[in-house]
């Protein structure tokens, strides 16, 4: 199975660039960070702040992954500007 | 009407498109670039990450949230994307009801849930060259 990770903000600066493509068994959202980490153990500690969304919805760590997919790492927003 | 740009925006030309039939009030929100950051050192430059697709979907599901609860006719956010410089316009929330208090109450809503739910991040950058990301 393979899954795009979008990367935002720290989340992209920390891991060096976005997005990251991912070749996994099937899983879970969970799954898919705890591979990142392994990948790239310097996003250990902004995941542990950040949301996850799967296909454009905000979703929960145990939501389950689909070929294809897109899964976006969330770090805390700052729209609005104010 | 939902528009993620890098250009600024005409508060003239979105409030006319929500002045419709039946519109007694029309509040409109504009947030522009502070010169310092919340912390009080110089602010030169901002700039945004925005995801733009889950943005736009979350910023048209709370405008329909805000239409829902407030009763109103139209709503309108404008975020602006790219880089901007102090004093530059950020963001606009238009609100179009048949009275003023749900206009009122439902911009400051609509504000509120941008901040709390919108995938968009801001960098500032310093004098120094020095940029760091906010959080909320």
């Amino acid at each position: 199975m393979k899954i795009t990770v979008l990367l935002f903000a720290q989340l992209r600066d920390a891991a060096g660039g976005s997005p990251i493509e991912l070749t996994m068994d099937n899983g879970t959202v969970g799954n898919a960070l705890e591979e990142l980490c392994r990948l790239h153990p310097s996003l250990e500690l902004h995941l542990q702040r950040a949301q996850t969304a799967w296909n454009e919805v905000y979703c929960k760590r145990d939501t389950p992954l689909q070929d294809g997919g897109t899964l976006a790492l969330i770090p805390p927003v700052s729209g609005g500007g104010i | 009407m939902i528009r993620i740009q890098p250009e600024d925006f005409s508060v003239d030309e979105v409030v006319s498109h929500l002045q419709t039939e039946g519109v007694g009030a029309v509040v409109t929100f504009t947030g522009s670039v502070r010169g310092t950051s919340r912390s009080g050192k110089e602010v030169v430059s901002v700039e945004w990450d925005v995801y733009i697709p889950m943005a736009k979907k979350e910023m048209e599901a709370i405008r329909e949230d805000a239409i829902s609860q407030y009763g109103l006719t139209n709503a309108a956010i404008v975020h602006r994307c790219g880089k901007q410089t102090p004093g530059d316009n950020l963001v606009l929330i238009a609100a179009a009801s048949p009275h003023r208090k749900e206009a009122f109450a439902a911009c400051a809503f609509i504000m509120d849930e941008i901040k709390k739910r919108a995938p968009l991040w801001k960098k500032e950058v310093y004098p120094d060259g020095t940029s760091s990301w906010i959080e909320g």
